[in-house]
């Protein structure tokens, strides 16, 4: 089988980059990893080369008119949702979830968290609503695991019809255990209805290793490894 | 081809939560100003475009505002003014 070939997309203002590339490096070992700048025009279709594209946290272009919205725009954005049509996987971390969401691969939007604040946690509990994601194979259903979150944005909102389609597919993957940021059903993570395009607010590649003396619990790593798994057995 | 200056609002819905609104509201009647309600701050774009006609640049406007300049997830666009420029 050919070498996986993963893209982490760099905004101007995106700074989660090197983490997701570290979080790569850890946990899907043999993948041939690259950065894509947000201006290039890629030479062929995304997905004739990669198999996973991935768009990191940050604050692409300021977050100027709406977090994403600039973002959306992109050369590079466009091709992405062609890679993401034709079946691609795409994954968006907290600024990254929010340009999904603008772009319209995934349904609602983020908007100011309730309480106005900016939110910087450690450990916000999550409970993994869906296994059936590519995402999360790799846990158990029901699992609580921690993942750190900062974000002002982050308070998912979708119309109630929306959101009864959402419940129904099964396309919530991740929610908060406790009321943080005030998204509709407490929603910190859903998938587009295929399954392919995933987008959370927490930063799995924050907590990527077991250290027990400062609290990390290591359970960002299963994630990425769930979709390294889930691309090594579904043939390309 | 006539220039037109445009004033266009875009304003989240009134029934989706907007903490920034909620929050001068609070303000104003911490002012006294206990009378005021459905606060809602908006984006105020104000610009002047090229156009066949005014219906054409009213369609360009609400284009703009669907790609770009508002989210329709939450968001509403109203044209508040749309005005023939004299030649400039």
């Amino acid at each position: 089988m050919a070498q996986l070939k993963i893209g982490v997309v760099v905004f101007p203002g995106t700074n989660c980059d090197k983490d997701v590339i570290e979080a790569l490096k850890c946990s899907v070992p043999d993948a041939q990893v690259v950065e894509l700048w947000h201006d290039d025009v890629p030479n062929q279709p995304l997905e004739h080369t990669f198999q996973w594209v991935i768009l990191p946290g940050g604050f692409s272009y300021g977050d100027y008119l709406r977090c994403g919205a600039m973002a959306k725009n992109s050369k590079l954005m466009q091709a992405i949702k062609r890679f993401a049509q034709s079946g691609g996987y795409v994954l968006g971390i907290c600024n990254g979830f929010q340009i999904l969401c603008e772009a319209g691969l995934l349904e609602g939007t983020l908007i100011a968290n309730a309480s106005k604040r900016f939110i910087c946690q450690q450990r916000t509990a999550l409970e993994v609503t869906s296994t059936a994601s590519p995402y999360t194979r790799g846990y158990q259903k029901g699992q609580i695991v921690e993942m750190p979150i900062a974000h002002g944005e982050g308070c998912y909102y979708a119309d109630p019809e929306t959101l009864t389609r959402l419940e129904a597919n099964n396309q919530i993957v991740f929610r908060y255990v406790h009321e943080v940021n005030g998204s509709l059903h407490r929603i910190a993570g859903i998938s587009n209805k295929t399954g392919n395009v995933m987008g959370l607010m927490p930063h799995p590649e924050r907590n990527l290793w077991q250290k027990a003396l400062s609290g990390f619990t290591g359970e960002g790593r299963t994630l990425f490894e769930s979709v390294g798994a889930s691309l090594c057995v579904t043939p390309l | 081809m006539p220039t037109f200056l445009a004033e266009v609002l875009v304003a989240t819905r009134s029934n989706v939560l907007h903490p920034e609104s909620k929050t001068v509201q609070e303000a104003l009647h911490g002012l006294g100003y206990g009378s005021v309600k459905h606060l809602q701050i908006g984006k105020h774009f104000s610009f002047t475009l090229d156009a066949a006609d005014e219906a054409t640049a009213r369609d360009m406007i609400l284009q703009m505002a669907e790609q770009l300049l508002a989210n329709p997830v939450i968001e509403d666009t109203h044209i508040t003014q749309l005005n023939l420029l004299e030649a400039l």
